[in-house]
């Protein structure tokens, strides 16, 4: 979630901001760090959001922000939408003209490092110490927050990889979700053979979703102690558990697994491939729970077919694997901007966000993915009226997060130009223009570069969480 | 037969009214006060165009001497920038992949709108009409025409469901998909929209063509290709010269067409110094090498500004 700040907005904050100030002694208060100091902030909250969906916008404005504005008097929030693809290089511009809003958003973990080292984001350890946000936060999630020991940014969303299966076909074909490597290929066989594809897929809309291939081949191959190992720097890139996991993702699109052939991958749109797989023409997709917020459309009456889905986790790949493994994930981060006059009061819209726990449930039985924060969460916070997959995978989840059985998603836990170059340069593997070793070995150098940097991000240990 | 009376010209011009000092203060007044006027009408636009256009590229050439991720302050790194970039060979596939566009979308386009001008110039009834429809996709938005153009490239509904419909040949295709089709398809949809302005600009040059010139040539048992060989185009070489030259420098500079439809891919088949600078500028954060990739961009773009007037210079007629 993210919000934006026209011309038109700067003289609305500053008029707002003349209203503050003329509360002098609250600001005093505010600014002074007490243990409930956002109570006396008055206020508008600028806020920048790359929320697309009509009815997701109206949700945010009438069930979050509303309740936020009757329960803190005085302060308001003005919300701005952006273009999901511009807000993050706009955020960029905004902040170094000194024009950012009060909450800054950011799309991951990855785009934080560098805004804090510039001095943009302010410190929210206090705020989070005072607010009690580590009781309620998942510790990874929260730890992704941190630059250099310092909690500046908040990750504001749960997500994991997994795959999407249209159930009605495989119940009719007697299909079994598909567990393991042998299992998987059984299936993609007898898929093959009865003249559908494996996985709907295709990036022609969005490139960059080739990361969920990395992310899945890695966590599901390679397996969790061997990526944790290469996420710290303990182990090479180039090690022979991470070069089987790319080895096996090209062979995979080699075989037109995703999308019937890597031409088509590359060529194919998102609506194309949601619908192959509602109307039954392919019988699984891989894709995170984001896609919880709009699966429906493609199912059932909205999509004139009597298919259903369901949601798995994806098999393990190798004995190094265990299954079920969810790789974590968290896409999108909001910080407090250090030129904020109203940190307070944005602090109190952070909590607002994550401290009641059942109601952050409900949000995210709502709508799905688009308010999946990354709490605490058992089965028992979420409403009865909560679609039961949904409620099995974000349990799941949060159960294989404080178990170990997770796994990593790149745009999470790969620092930031070693992210950048997994997702730009595995295509390459994909057409075979390129070699897994030598991919790899450019990966390594990036993350090398990374580590000089310091900008790797904290990396939960399964082993400890086992 | 009596001498003509002297012009007010030149009795100001006089050396005896030249050297009348009242005279020079009030020339130097009048010529203050022509200028004055000159710089209040030419001020507004020269401030406006400093601060957007020439205060912006001096920040470029400096950014491109420093290491800056474009928050902060920027690092002075010298040539490392450029350094980089000729042994990067991500730059070098880039620039050669827009070489490849260049050649295909100034022959290409230039073709078809001095081909379609030709012929059009032979119409009379319903003229200005057809102008209009070949005029039409200049005016469109890129990102309109090339969203159009993906959906006709599309595997699964557009030229691929051809395939699935029988039509032979067209069985799997996925054109956008494809590392050796990619390039040459986006350069289509560029081409597609920019070879109505050449049609339209190549025929009003050739109207402006002396039709005694034709007459001449038929007289003389030119045929209807002779004519075009040898009137018709040597009358628009200037108008030609310039739509090569602005050809050259929007494939140099192409970038929407590539973005919309290809974001560079697949596998940096159709990567471009566009698409590579604002990867390295809003992905990489590596705002000092993309200015850097910037300035050589409008280098190659100065280089063939000054090619052309160089040719103006040495009385070539473009």
């Amino acid at each position: 979630m993210n919000a934006s700040q026209t011309r038109r907005e700067l003289v609305q904050r500053a008029g707002a901001s003349a209203v503050a100030v003329s509360s002098l002694g609250a600001l005093l208060s505010a600014c002074g760090g007490d243990d409930e100091p956002d109570q006396q902030v008055e206020g508008m909250i600028a806020l920048w959001s790359d929320l697309s969906d009509a009815s997701t916008k109206t949700f945010f404005q009438k069930e979050i922000i509303a309740p936020f504005q009757r329960e803190n008097s005085g302060l308001q929030v003005k919300v701005s939408f952006r273009r999901a693809e511009d807000m993050q290089r706009q955020i960029r511009l905004a902040l170094q003209a000194r024009n950012a809003p009060d909450v800054i958003p950011t799309n991951g973990p990855a785009f934080v490092p560098d805004l804090a080292e510039a001095d943009f984001l302010a410190d929210l350890g206090p705020y989070a110490d005072n607010r009690k946000w580590e009781a309620v936060m998942l510790p990874w999630a929260l730890d992704l927050g941190r630059v250099n020991d310092t909690l500046v940014a908040l990750p504001t969303q749960l997500e994991t990889l997994g795959i999407y299966i249209n159930r009605t076909l495989f119940d009719k074909q007697g299909w079994k979700v598909p567990t393991n490597r042998a299992e998987l290929e059984q299936i993609a066989k007898e898929v093959v053979d009865a003249g559908m594809l494996p996985f709907a897929a295709g990036s022609a809309n969005f490139r960059q979703q080739i990361e969920w291939y990395t992310s899945i081949f890695f966590s599901s191959t390679a397996g969790p102690t061997l990526m944790y190992d290469v996420l710290t720097g303990e182990q090479p890139w180039t090690s022979p558990g991470m070069v089987e996991a790319i080895s096996l993702m090209q062979e995979y699109f080699r075989r037109g697994y995703f999308g019937g052939s890597v031409e088509k991958f590359f060529a194919t749109g998102e609506d194309a491939v949601n619908a192959q797989l509602g109307n039954g023409e392919a019988a699984m997709q891989l894709s995170g729970t984001w896609h919880f917020e709009n699966i429906d459309q493609f199912f059932g009456q909205a999509a004139n077919n009597d298919n259903d889905w369901d949601f798995a986790a994806f098999p393990s790949l190798s004995s190094d694997a265990p299954y079920p493994i969810f790789p974590l994930g968290t896409g999108a981060t909001l910080s407090i901007n250090e030129g904020s006059k109203l940190k307070d009061g944005a602090a109190a819209f952070l909590g607002h966000l994550i401290e009641d726990k059942a109601r952050t449930a409900r949000w995210l039985a709502a709508r799905g993915g688009a308010f999946s924060f990354p709490l605490r969460f058992t089965a028992d916070d979420f409403p009865e009226s909560m679609d039961p997959r949904q409620r099995t995978a974000y349990v799941s989840l949060v159960e294989a997060s404080e178990q170990g059985n997770f796994g990593y998603t790149n745009w999470s836990f790969s620092p930031p130009k070693t992210a950048v170059y997994i997702y730009e340069k595995v295509e390459q593997v994909v057409t075979g223009d390129s070699s897994p070793e030598d991919f790899l070995e450019g990966v390594e150098q990036t993350f090398q570069e990374d580590l000089d940097d310091g900008f790797t991000p904290r990396v939960p240990n399964p082993a400890a969480s086992a | 037969m009596t001498q003509p009376a002297p012009t007010l010209g030149e009795m100001r011009a006089s050396p005896a009214a030249q050297r009348s000092p009242a005279r020079v203060r009030r020339r130097r007044r009048a010529a203050w006060r022509r200028r004055g006027r000159a710089l209040l009408f030419v001020g507004p636009f020269l401030a406006v165009n400093l601060l957007v256009i020439a205060g912006p590229s001096v920040a470029t050439v400096f950014y491109s001497f420093t290491d800056w991720s474009g928050l902060g302050s920027p690092e002075w790194v010298g040539l490392d920038n450029y350094e980089q970039m000729v042994t990067s060979p991500d730059f070098w596939a880039a620039a050669a992949h827009n070489m490849i566009w260049t050649a295909i979308f100034v022959t290409v386009s230039i073709g078809l709108g001095l081909g379609g001008a030709l012929l059009l110039a032979q119409i009379t009834r319903g003229a200005i009409g057809l102008r209009l429809v070949y005029f039409v996709p200049y005016t469109v938005a890129s990102v309109v025409t090339a969203s159009v153009w993906q959906n006709i490239y599309d595997p699964t509904r557009g030229i691929g469901k051809l395939g699935d419909l029988g039509i032979p040949g067209l069985e799997d295709t996925a054109i956008l998909g494809t590392a050796s089709t990619a390039l040459p398809a986006v350069s289509v949809i560029n081409i597609w929209a920019f070879w109505g302005f050449v049609l339209v600009v190549c025929l009003a040059a050739l109207q402006g063509v002396d039709r005694s010139l034709y007459e001449a040539a038929r007289l003389e048992g030119a045929s209807r290709w002779q004519q075009v060989r040898y009137v018709s185009i040597p009358g628009i070489r200037p108008v030609l010269v310039f739509i090569v030259v602005i050809s050259v420098m929007f494939s140099v500079l192409v970038f929407d067409y590539v973005w919309i439809t290809t974001r560079g891919g697949p596998a940096g088949a159709t990567e471009v110094v566009g698409t590579l600078l604002y990867k390295e500028a809003f992905e990489r954060f590596e705002a000092g090498y993309a200015a850097a990739l910037g300035l050589s961009m409008t280098i190659v773009c100065g280089f063939v500004a000054l090619f052309y007037l160089l040719l103006r210079r040495r009385g070539w007629e473009v």
